[in-house]
């Protein structure tokens, strides 16, 4: 390669290094910016929920409830409805039940009333949550391998691309539409260099938390291999150490009753601007019972994004104090910061939303790389007559990735509205639909040509899209005019949201069944599709 | 807060692409003068980097950088989109943007 | 050496850019992985601490890594260059390992 300069061999190794992992990327990217909104997903699919209204009675309303839904219980947490799940969650453990992470007894309450509610059998928005960096059906730890090399690719690829981009800073503002490759090109760096803080700093955290798998080398060296050694002497990822909640023993002697909550949660209330996020409590009913209020969400994110807790003895209701927090060193705060800007369980809603639409963007620079690829190459494929094979397996791949991915997330939440509640295997069944529709898209491309498999797979996925808000007008409490009516935003946003989709979904198609080849780089596009067409 | 750190933003960036002669031309119909081009990037600089005030003030350090590295890029995809589509309102918006976006918050 | 084996300039491309593409997935995360386990070492401050540090940074050294296998001159410098960057940390963990 000595005739190829450096920006030329950066460019080479962009295209190659984007191309071949651009579709997982895609499918990473795309399924992880939907994940900032994971919890609003699950709440959506989950209409029985829907009707569950939180007023400023509630947390009252709940704890007591509580009473009643868990008497032997050693420790129970309710999470607090908030602007993320209008529902309520009970979680509990019996006397000698071990407490583990999912373990225990656990019911969803409706908010109004306190009562348990049933929900549909649904991994929700959690499905696309786990398949951003687990993908489906593989053991864990070869998944998280397959997206972590990819994210280490993808890293690679944002370096080269800047070096390749060698009129960064003249071209920064620039977009010229309809001018072909041209606009491709600019779309793509577009998308690219307006986010690039955003796409360094997500790429770059999502290696770092998959880092003791990827790289576990360090470790490896400095503790010879007792790993566990070293999670204990690093503190733990940075978590704060929780108190010790020695449940899971007999309560000592006669049935205490618990404080009243009402004068706890306002002060918790006037410390912590966004509200509680949950309440918990170790040995209730007893002397030495512990009432733990959480805050909803954190502000700093050197602390992981941690939130404040407050700890009150359950029986007088007087504020215990808490130990101090340990100091933070400096590569433990350097890695809460980055895992907290992945994460986002800080973020509030309009923060979360300016980080959806830059996930948006970072889509959208995959998918525009993806297209050029194809587009730039069409000038030589007119000169050799024909489509090379790989050539068509790249369009074949970029139509059902590209749209069928999006397709397949629609028909995903159709599954959710359409299969029967009590049917067994119930969440898998709507996984499977993900995957089977998917599957069909990545086949579909083979049997039609290019232009006509993308504007149908557009066309199809942007009415599914919109279809869905209006399936919900036969919901009782979910449709898009009533939730707007009652300023329920949490619903009301993902409806809307499907809506922008399908506006977006369908634009593309409109615009590219108005198409024309430019005549300067296509000379005579009927005979090059027919020959695609025939060939196909 | 959220506006106002996203009007200073596309305020900011609005002078810094007036300041090249390729978008001052597309929106002022000439390539203006060095001395107020350089002006206009010495402005766009001043308000990108006050952007990240309202924040902080109003989430703490961490966050608030947090907040404003996204709002940049949402700022200046905005700024994009009416260079190529409507370049005439971008002068309007950078002027009055910030005013309006203090007056949400005031009222 | 392409002369030397009578090969056709297509071929010489090839095997460069295979060369290439060897030394920046393969080659690179060796370079990472010793300079993560010798810097974990060496990095001052408590031993988890320094092992964080080490191990975040090595994703950075990778990516370079992989950067400068395409981005020299020729294959062979490039080559030459990530052996060199390679034989300190990778003497470091053999000196420790001899004198432990």
């Amino acid at each position: 390669m000595k005739a190829l300069g450096f920006r030329q061999a950066n460019a080479w190794l962009h295209t190659w290094a984007g191309l071949l992992l651009g579709w997982l990327l895609y499918a990473v990217f795309l399924t992880g910016t939907l994940s900032f909104f994971q919890e609003e997903i699950t709440f959506w699919m989950k209409p029985e929920l829907h009707a569950s209204v939180p007023d400023n009675q509630t947390a009252q309303r709940l704890a007591q409830a509580m009473q009643s839904l868990a008497p032997n219980a050693a420790q129970w947490t309710l999470t607090l409805p908030g602007e993320r799940n209008a529902g309520a969650q009970a979680q509990w453990f019996d006397i000698g039940q071990p407490i583990v992470k999912r373990g225990g007894q656990s019911v969803a309450l409706d908010a109004g009333t306190a009562e348990p509610v049933t929900p549909r059998e649904t991994r929700g928005g959690g499905f696309l949550y786990r398949f951003h960096f687990e993908l489906y059906g593989m053991p864990r730890v070869l998944a998280r391998w397959i997206v972590g090399i990819a994210t280490m690719v993808m890293l690679v690829a944002i370096v080269s691309g800047v070096i390749t981009h060698k009129k960064i800073f003249k071209e920064f503002f620039t977009f010229r539409p309809r001018k072909g490759q041209r606009s491709w090109l600019d779309a793509h760096n577009a998308t690219a260099v307006l986010a690039l803080p955003f796409h360094l700093m997500i790429t770059y955290s999502g290696l770092l938390l998959l880092m003791f798998m990827l790289m576990p080398w360090g470790v490896e060296s400095a503790y010879r291999g007792d790993t566990q050694k070293f999670f204990n002497e690093s503190g733990g990822r940075g978590a704060r150490a929780a108190p010790a909640m020695g449940a899971g023993e007999q309560p000592l002697g006669e049935q205490v009753p618990l404080s009243d909550f009402a004068p706890l949660l306002a002060q918790a209330e006037q410390r912590w601007p966004r509200g509680v996020s949950s309440i918990s409590v170790t040995r209730p009913g007893t002397s030495d019972a512990v009432i733990e209020l959480r805050e909803r969400g954190g502000d700093s994110l050197i602390d992981r994004g941690n939130s404040e807790r407050l700890r009150f003895d359950g029986v007088s209701g007087a504020l215990l104090n808490s130990p101090p927090a340990p100091g933070i060193s400096t590569p433990n705060a350097i890695y809460n910061v980055f895992s907290s800007l992945h994460l986002i369980r800080f973020a509030g809603a309009p923060l979360r939303w300016f980080f959806f639409i830059s996930g948006v963007v970072g889509t959208a620079m995959i998918a525009t790389g993806l297209v050029l690829w194809v587009v730039k190459r069409l000038p030589e494929r007119q000169k050799l007559g024909r489509t090379p094979i790989g050539h068509r397996l790249v369009e074949v791949l970029n139509i059902g990735t590209v749209a069928g991915l999006p397709l397949a997330i629609a028909a995903y939440f159709w599954a959710n509205r359409l299969l029967p509640v009590g049917m067994t295997q119930r969440s898998d069944w709507e996984i499977r639909s993900f995957f089977i529709v998917w599957l069909l898209c990545l086949v579909h491309p083979l049997l039609r040509s290019h232009k006509r498999a993308w504007l149908e797979q557009l066309w199809v996925a942007a009415g599914l899209f919109a279809a869905l808000p209006l399936f919900s007008v036969g919901l009782a409490h979910s449709h898009l005019l009533a939730s707007l009516a009652q300023g329920q935003w949490l619903l009301a946003g993902m409806d809307l949201t499907l809506l922008a989709s399908a506006a977006l979904l369908g634009y593309g198609a409109w615009k590219l069944n108005r198409h024309q080849p430019l005549h300067r780089a296509q000379r005579q596009p009927r005979t090059v599709s027919t020959r695609q067409e025939s060939a196909a | 807060m959220i506006w106002i750190c996203l009007a200073l933003s596309f305020s900011g960036f609005s002078a810094l692409s007036l300041s090249t002669e390729r978008h001052h031309a597309q929106v002022f119909e000439d390539k203006g003068s060095p001395l107020k081009r350089q002006l206009l990037r010495l402005l766009g600089w001043l308000l990108l980097a006050g952007a990240v005030i309202p924040g902080v003030i109003q989430l703490g350090p961490s966050v608030g950088i947090a907040l404003w590295a996204a709002v940049l890029s949402v700022a200046a995809g905005g700024l994009v989109i009416l260079l190529t589509y409507r370049p005439r309102l971008i002068v309007p918006l950078a002027v009055a943007g910030p005013s309006m976006a203090l007056a949400v918050w005031m009222f | 050496m392409s002369d030397a084996l009578n090969l056709s300039p297509q071929t010489t491309y090839r095997l460069a850019i295979a060369s290439r593409t060897v030394l920046a997935i393969f080659g690179s995360y060796l370079f990472a992985a010793l300079a993560a386990a010798s810097l974990s070492l060496l990095l001052p401050g408590p031993r988890a601490q320094a092992v964080l540090g080490a191990t975040m940074l090595a994703f950075v050294l990778y990516c370079a890594m992989a950067i400068w296998a395409f981005s020299a001159a020729c294959a062979t410098r490039a080559w030459l260059v990530a052996l060199a960057c390679c034989a300190p940390p990778a003497l470091h963990l053999l000196l420790r390992e001899v004198m432990s």
